[in-house]
C-alpha cells in the first residue's frame, strides 16, 4: 500500500514517514495542498494523510481538488488537525475527507483507522470491479443477442411468406422466440408449412430451431414428400442437439389440385380443420414424440391425410397459447381456443383469438413463447399459385437430335427406399434445364410417376378417390401396399431434344404393370363426372405439348416444351 | 406453491417424487436427486411420482429424457407414477407413452 503524507513541519512528514516505512509501506510526500495534488495525481496513492492547516493551499481545499480529480476509486483521506471542534471536523468530512484525527496523533490508534478504511477501500474496489465486469458482461451479452437476433431474422426467410394463404402471429417470451412459422413451396407447386416449438424459451430455444430451418427449405424446394422432410429434419435435431433437447413440430404440406392436406403432428398441441362457418371438420392429434427425441429407426414419419370438400382453414398452434397463463395463473384453455374458432371465416377470427389471448395473459408474466397460424384452404384454384399453361401444338415430335438422355429403371427395393422425384430433379438442375421450367417438368414427371407407382404397381383403384372419404382410405392402402411391396419395376427416361430447332424435354415413365384403360378415364374425365380422378393427367395434358398412352396403357410418354 | 424434489431408495427400488410446478427452476435438485439414485449399486427399478406435479413444462419433458437415457445406460427401468390429469394430456401430447412406461 502506497500512503501520501501530507504535512508541512518536516518534523511531522519525517515522522510519520519512517513510521509508515516501518509498517512496510511506501510513502509519498508533500508539504502542502498544492503540492498534495501533484502528488497524488503522479504517485498514484492508496490513502492519505492530511495536514489541515498548511501554507499556498490548506488540507479542505486540497482534498476537494482531489475528491473532483479522481473519480473512479475511492481513496479514503485521512485528516489530521490540532483543531477539536466538531464544527472543524464536519467541515473536513464535508470537503471530502473521510475520518479526521487529532494532533499529536496516537500512532495506535493512527494504524486501526488506516487498517478500517483499507478494509473499506477493498470492499468498494471489489465493488467497483464487479461493476465494471457486468457492464461488459451486458455490452458483450448486447452484442451476440443482435449478431443472433441479425442471423435469425435472415435466416427464417420472410420473402418466402405467403401472406394471401398463410397469417401467423409469434409472440417470444423473451427477447427470441423458439417457435418459428415458416413456408416454402414443392417445385409442384405444393405449399408446405412449418410450425416448430424448440424446448423452452429465449436464446437456448432460438437456437435450437435452427437446424430445422435450413433443411426444411431446401428440401421442400428440392420435392422431397412431407415424410421426408420429417425424417430428416428429426434426423437433425437429434444429431446436433443434446438429449433434453427437442423440437415439437407441426408440418403441413397442401396439395391445392387434389384438395388434399397432408399432416405430421409430433408433440404440438391439436391441428384443426375450421370450415368457413366454424365447424372443426378434422382434428389432427400429436401422434408422434418431437423431433429430436427417437432415433431414425424408432422414427415414424408417416403424415395424417385429409382431403377438404368445402373451403376452410387449417389452424394450429403451439403448446404456449393454450397454456398461457393470466395473472391467477388460469390457462388460456383448449376449450376456449376452439370456442373462439367456432366463429365464421370472415369476421375476423385470427384477430378474435390473438386479441382474447393478449386480453388474457395482460399483467401476467409471459412464461412461454406464443404462436398461431392459419392456411387458408379453398375450393378456387385461383391461388393455386403460378402455373401456367404452355400451349399445346399438333407438330410433329417423333424426329429430332437428342442432347442428352438419362434413363432410370427402378426396383421395388429402390421404389420403398427412394424418395425418386427430388433425385431426378436434382440430375435435371444439373443439366440446366432451367428454372422457370422446373416447377413444370416436376409437375409432369410427378404426375406420371405416381399414376405409374400408384395404378401399374401397387394396382390401386381411382374409383377409391371418387368417394370423398375414400382418399384417406387410399393413402393407408398405398401405404400398405408400398410397405409390403416386393416386386416390380418403374422405368424412367427423360431425354432433351432438339426437334425441329426446338428446345424439348421428353419424359417416359414406363411401369412393369397391367396397364390401364386410359381413353376411357380420360373421356370420363372431359365429360366430367370424375372430379377426383384424372385431374393430374388433365393437367401434364394442358402442361405437355404431347401426351400419349403406349403398350396397354403402362407406359406414358410426354413431350414438354423448354423455354 | 414451492417446488419440491426428494427421494428414497429401498434395496433394488428408487423413489424420486416431485411436487409442484415441474419446470427447469428445479433441475439442480431434479439433478442431485437422480445422480444419489443412479450412483447407488443395486438400484435397478425408478418410479417417478408425479402425483404432486400440477404443472409440467416442455424443459421438465427433457429432464425426463435425460434421467430415461442415463438409467437406460444403467439398465434401471424407469416408470411415471401417477400424473395428475392436466400432466397426463401434456405427456400424451408429447407421446410419451411410447418412450415411458406410464401407470
Amino acid at each position: 500500500m502506497k500512503i501520501l503524507v501530507v504535512d508541512d513541519s518536516p518534523e511531522n512528514l519525517v515522522l510519520l514517514k519512517q513510521h509508515f516505512i516501518g509498517l512496510g509501506y511506501e510513502t509519498l510526500s508533500a508539504r502542502n495542498g498544492a503540492e498534495a495534488v501533484t502528488a497524488y495525481q503522479e504517485g498514484q496513492p492508496d490513502l492519505v494523510i492530511m495536514d489541515v492547516e498548511m501554507p499556498v493551499m490548506n488540507g479542505y481545499q486540497a482534498t476537494a481538488r482531489i475528491r473532483h480529480i479522481d473519480h473512479r476509486r475511492w481513496v479514503p483521506i485521512l485528516f489530521l488537525s490540532t483543531n477539536t471542534d466538531d464544527s472543524e471536523r464536519t467541515k473536513g468530512l464535508e470537503a471530502g475527507g473521510d475520518d479526521y484525527l487529532i494532533k499529536p496523533v496516537n500512532l495506535f490508534l493512527l494504524n486501526n483507522k488506516i487498517l478500517a478504511l483499507r478494509r473499506v477501500a477493498d470492499m468498494q474496489d471489489q465493488v467497483a470491479r464487479y461493476a465494471r465486469q457486468l457492464q461488459a458482461n451486458l455490452e458483450q451479452n448486447r452484442d451476440e443477442r443482435l449478431l443472433a437476433r441479425y442471423l435469425l431474422d435472415h435466416i427464417i426467410r420472410q420473402d418466402k411468406a405467403e401472406p394471401d394463404l398463410v397469417t401467423s402471429w409469434v409472440s417470444p417470451a423473451q427477447h427470441f422466440s423458439g417457435d418459428v412459422v415458416m413456408t416454402a413451396r414443392s417445385p409442384g407447386n405444393e405449399l408446405n408449412v412449418l410450425l416448430a416449438d424448440a424446448t423452452g424459451h429465449g436464446l437456448s430455444a432460438a437456437i435450437s430451431v435452427i437446424p430445422v430451418i435450413e433443411s426444411f427449405y431446401s428440401m421442400s424446394e428440392k420435392g422431397f414428400t412431407l415424410a421426408s422432410i420429417v425424417r430428416e429434419l428429426n434426423r437433425k435435431v437429434k444429431q446436433l442437439l443434446p438429449i433434453d433437447r427437442f423440437v415439437a413440430a407441426v408440418v403441413i404440406s397442401i396439395d391445392f389440385t387434389n384438395r388434399t392436406i397432408r399432416v405430421w403432428n409430433g408433440g404440438a398441441p391439436e391441428v384443426f380443420f375450421v370450415n368457413d362457418g366454424g365447424d372443426i371438420l378434422r382434428t389432427w392429434q400429436s401422434t408422434h414424440p418431437a423431433l429430436g427425441i427417437l432415433s431414425d429407426r424408432e422414427f415414424d414419419s408417416v403424415p395424417q391425410f385429409f382431403n377438404w370438400q368445402e373451403s376452410g382453414e387449417v389452424v394450429m398452434c403451439s403448446d404456449g397459447l393454450p397454456e398461457a397463463e393470466d395473472s391467477n395463473k388460469i390457462p388460456f384453455s383448449m376449450t376456449q381456443f376452439k370456442r373462439l374458432l367456432g366463429r365464421p371465416y370472415g369476421t375476423g377470427r385470427f384477430n378474435l383469438v390473438k386479441d382474447s389471448l393478449k386480453a388474457h395473459i395482460e399483467g401476467a408474466q409471459q412464461l412461454d413463447d406464443i404462436s398461431l397460424v392459419t392456411v387458408r384452404c379453398c375450393m378456387e384454384t385461383a391461388l393455386m399459385g403460378p402455373v401456367e399453361e404452355s400451349k399445346p401444338s399438333l407438330q410433329s415430335v417423333n424426329t429430332g437430335h437428342s442432347c442428352w438422355r438419362l434413363n432410370l429403371c427402378l426396383g421395388a427395393e429402390e421404389i420403398k427406399r427412394l424418395d425418386v422425384l427430388p433425385l431426378i430433379m436434382n440430375w435435371l438442375d444439373q443439366l440446366h434445364i432451367g428454372a422457370h421450367n422446373r416447377g413444370q417438368a416436376f409437375l409432369v414427371l410427378s404426375e406420371l410417376f405416381n399414376n405409374a407407382l400408384d395404378h401399374g404397381i401397387l394396382k390401386l383403384d381411382s374409383q377409391f378417390k371418387q368417394d370423398p372419404n375414400g382418399f384417406e382410405q387410399y393413402i393407408e392402402l398405398r401405404e400398405a401396399r408400398l410397405t409390403a411391396l416386393t416386386e416390380g419395376t418403374v422405368e424412367v427416361e427423360m431425354e432433351r431434344l432438339n426437334i425441329e430447332g426446338q428446345d424439348r424435354l421428353s419424359i417416359r415413365v414406363k411401369d412393369s404393370g397391367p396397364g390401364f384403360d386410359y381413353l376411357g378415364m380420360i373421356a370420363k374425365r372431359e365429360s366430367a363426372q370424375d372430379q377426383y380422378s384424372g385431374r393430374g393427367i388433365m393437367l401434364v395434358k394442358q402442361l405437355c405439348i404431347n401426351l400419349e398412352y403406349l403398350g396397354n396403357g403402362n407406359e406414358a410418354s410426354a413431350i414438354f416444351a423448354l423455354d | 406453491m414451492a417446488s419440491t424434489v426428494s427421494s428414497r431408495i429401498n434395496d433394488n427400488k428408487a423413489l424420486l417424487s416431485l411436487n409442484g410446478r415441474f419446470d427447469f427452476s428445479i433441475h439442480r435438485d431434479f439433478r442431485s436427486n437422480y445422480e444419489t439414485i443412479l450412483n447407488t449399486v443395486g438400484v435397478n427399478e425408478l418410479d417417478v411420482d408425479l402425483n404432486g406435479v400440477d404443472y409440467i413444462d416442455s424443459s421438465a419433458l427433457g429432464m425426463l429424457l435425460l434421467l430415461r437415457e442415463k438409467a437406460t445406460a444403467k439398465n434401471i427401468k424407469m416408470t411415471l407414477l401417477n400424473p395428475k390429469d392436466s400432466v397426463r394430456q401434456v405427456l400424451e401430447v408429447a407421446n410419451f407413452g411410447r418412450l415411458f412406461s406410464i401407470t
